[in-house]
């Protein structure tokens, strides 16, 4: 070494003094950015997480990807005179051909706005002649990159669950709005084209609707009653095997104790995981105390959300993320029908994913799925106006406050002649200290 | 000097850790790209099997299940609307057949036959609603006396023999009768939705190994076919089509994959009875 580095210095002399000291300051200076570029880089999280998935998940063929299960369930326009509709047809998809007609779009920049107070921010939620895209509970920024194609750079501090489309001459902006604690971002965008206002002319069914801030709830008031259809779907049901192939790590041929009694048929495998296969119902409870937690934000947590529903092999068709709790570590996900949830298909939706304690995964869902629509003559359902709904809640003694949401859902009703057919009813789901039910079930109860 | 030779050391040592450190930010980088390097990957080993195919799109489609009925009371119009022809009806599989008259029948250009048919067809008087059906010419190819017509349904065709018009060429060229089969007043089931693309579509069917060595994907087509019967309706689903041919073999086999969950579609749909 020594010898060498005399035969540098002899060979380039004076030049050779700075050389080796820049050098050295330009490997240091490359090794920071890399250790930047890693850091900032979130794949290196999902990558952990993935592994973790895959190792015990089976093929990774989804029809789905991660923007349809994060995806806006309700567009709401609202015209030059403040009124406000939401956007159906069943020829169009309007989510997707909006989500379509901004892709191309460029956003620039994002801001916060400032200082916004309530009633500021029912004034953004509720401007003249803007497009409304409702997501069910908040997600992050990076699912709104993923879903629109774009590039900005969004911190992961920024969550929200509505984006605001103005939609005046200029199409320069949108906003970016979440509930839960009233932020507002602006984004500024470049290319807007026109296409939106044509897709949003061509929409057939506009239903009357408002948004309004009620103690410090936004909800999605119906003025008038509506009229909705009720569908039949043949049912899935998929089986104890597959799920134990799926989510075991030796599938079912290896050391698995098995447990059954008339309820309920338990599968262990080692210490770390069990399957609960309620016999009557079909609901499966999936623990695994050997998990992997590195959820560090929303956006992890959702990724690591959706690495789980492919791993547990459920039908990804029409599901959407519904809700998050307050601390962010337990997730729901439910079928939605043309735009509205589905109820009960267990007791918490279609997949409830839970990561309570660090290191536990725990997945409650159930064996039923529902596979393809059927041709059914069933007469359309009247539902009362919400003003009407929230005036019942009062009668039966429920204070309006404690109302936290409330939503027009499908119930899930096993068809009596065969089991091999659900139907879905239209009724009014009230949320109440974070426990969906039935308008009819709170009433008795009041 | 000595401080020269530490110099030395971690300018050797932070190159090392460059390298590494890059490495780990390329695999980074690899893995967020991992769903089409997965596909592409796919597509190699399928023409390192001998499997040509011209390179599939990878954009997702749109679609309905579509429910749809046998009409009897149709069928039965159509003998008193057609002339010239002698018809028989199959209520099993719901099949007009029409058998035209000697001065009735013409020769058919096999090179461009929807010329002449297209004509054909339209006219009430030669075919009961024949414009609601187009030339299809991937399934003509199928048999050499045979040219096919398929049914149009709202954002789509049926390529099922629910919904099709066959016409049978006899030994002369000439077309001598046809076969009908028509889904009589198509209904949306539910709203538009997305469907896999057709590169997905392709790679799964090879990896569900229903593609053999040594074959040619001759045509892709996303197309309605029969999902379920349900009592007298039958419910159809987007479907992505796939004409292969083994490259020592004259045939062409049809392979389809349901467009919505990507699983392979049986030749034999499902049948279910619902007591309402």
């Amino acid at each position: 070494m020594h010898n060498r580095d005399s035969h540098f210095v002899k060979k380039f002399g004076v030049f050779s003094q700075y050389m080796l000291p820049t050098s050295l300051v330009l490997v240091i200076a490359i090794s920071l950015a890399f250790t930047w570029l890693i850091w900032t880089n979130p794949a290196h999280f999902n990558k952990s997480m993935n592994e973790n998935t895959t190792a015990t998940g089976p093929t990774q063929l989804s029809a789905r990807v991660i923007t349809d299960i994060y995806a806006p369930t309700q567009i709401i326009y609202t015209d030059a005179s403040q009124n406000q509709k939401l956007l159906f047809d069943q020829k169009i998809n309007v989510v997707n051909e909006v989500i379509k007609d901004i892709q191309p779009w460029h956003f620039n920049k994002i801001k916060q706005i400032e200082n916004v107070t309530t009633k500021k921010y029912g004034q953004i939620l509720n401007q003249k002649n803007t497009l409304i895209m409702n997501y069910p509970d908040s997600i992050s920024g990076e699912i709104l990159n993923d879903t629109f194609n774009q590039r900005l750079s969004i911190s992961s501090k920024v969550q929200f669950n509505r984006v605001i489309v103005p939609l005046n001459s200029k199409l320069d902006k949108i906003y970016l709005l979440n509930d839960n604690d009233f932020t507002v971002y602006e984004i500024s965008v470049k290319g807007a084209s026109t296409r939106i206002l044509h897709t949003i002319e061509q929409v057939k069914t506009a239903i009357p609707v408002v948004e309004i801030l009620y103690h410090k709830h936004v909800l999605l008031i119906y003025p008038e009653d509506i009229m909705l259809k009720q569908y039949s779907y043949l049912q899935n049901r998929q089986s104890q095997h597959l799920f134990l192939t799926n989510l075991f790590n030796n599938g079912s041929n290896g050391d698995v104790k098995t447990r059954k009694t008339v309820e309920t048929t338990t599968y262990e495998e080692g210490n770390d995981r069990r399957i609960v296969f309620d016999n009557k119902t079909g609901i499966v409870d999936y623990q695994n105390f050997n998990g992997s937690k590195s959820n560090v934000n929303l956006n992890n947590s959702l990724h690591q959300g959706f690495n789980d529903l492919l791993a547990i092999g459920v039908p990804l068709d029409n599901m959407r993320y519904f809700e998050t709790n307050g601390t962010e570590n337990s997730f729901v996900y439910r079928t939605y029908v043309e735009g509205f949830p589905i109820f009960n298909q267990t007791r918490y939706g279609a997949v409830k994913l839970s990561y309570e304690t660090p290191g536990t995964e725990h997945a409650t869902f159930s064996q039923y799925s529902l596979q393809v629509p059927l041709p059914n003559n069933q007469p359309m359902i009247k539902l009362d106006a919400s003003p009407t709904v929230l005036r019942q809640l009062v009668s039966a003694g429920i204070s309006v406050n404690k109302v936290q949401d409330m939503q027009i859902g499908y119930e899930w009703q096993t068809d009596p002649s065969t089991d091999m057919v659900v139907n879905l009813r239209p009724v009014w789901y009230i949320e109440i200290d974070n426990k969906w039910q039935r308008l009819e079930q709170w009433l008795q109860k009041g | 000097m000595d401080f020269k030779r530490i110099q030395w050391i971690f300018l050797l040592i932070f190159v090392a850790i460059d390298v590494f450190l890059g490495l780990q930010w390329y695999q980074g980088i690899q893995f967020n790209t991992v769903d089409t390097v997965g596909s592409t990957s796919v597509l190699k080993e399928m023409q390192g099997d001998d499997i040509s195919f011209k390179k599939p799109s990878n954009k997702v489609g749109e679609g309905f299940y579509i429910a749809g009925q046998y009409s009897q009371a149709f069928m039965s119009q159509a003998g008193i609307m057609l002339k010239g022809t002698s018809t028989t009806y199959d209520n099993d599989t719901g099949t007009l057949t029409a058998e035209l008259s000697i001065n009735k029948r013409f020769k058919l250009n096999l090179d461009n036959p929807q010329r002449t048919l297209d004509h054909f067809i339209r006219e009430p008087e030669n075919v009961f609603h024949g414009q609601d059906y187009v030339y299809s010419e991937e399934l003509s190819r199928m048999t050499r006396h045979q040219i096919v017509y398929v049914q149009v349904v709202p954002s789509g065709k049926i390529y099922d023999n629910s919904g099709e018009v066959h016409f049978n060429i006899d030994s002369d060229g000439y077309v001598s009768s046809y076969t009908q089969t028509y889904v009589s007043s198509p209904k949306i089931l539910r709203e538009k939705t997305p469907t896999i693309s057709e590169e997905k579509a392709l790679t799964w069917l090879y990896q569900y190994n229903q593609i053999p060595n040594n074959t040619t994907i001759l045509w892709t087509k996303l197309a309605y076919t029969k999902l379920l019967d349900v009592n007298d309706t039958t419910v159809y689903v987007p479907t992505w089509f796939f004409g292969l041919r083994t490259n020592n073999n004259e045939e062409i086999h049809v392979k389809r994959i349901n467009a919505f969950t990507g699983t392979i579609i049986k030749d034999t749909p499902q049948k279910v009875n619902i007591n309402k």
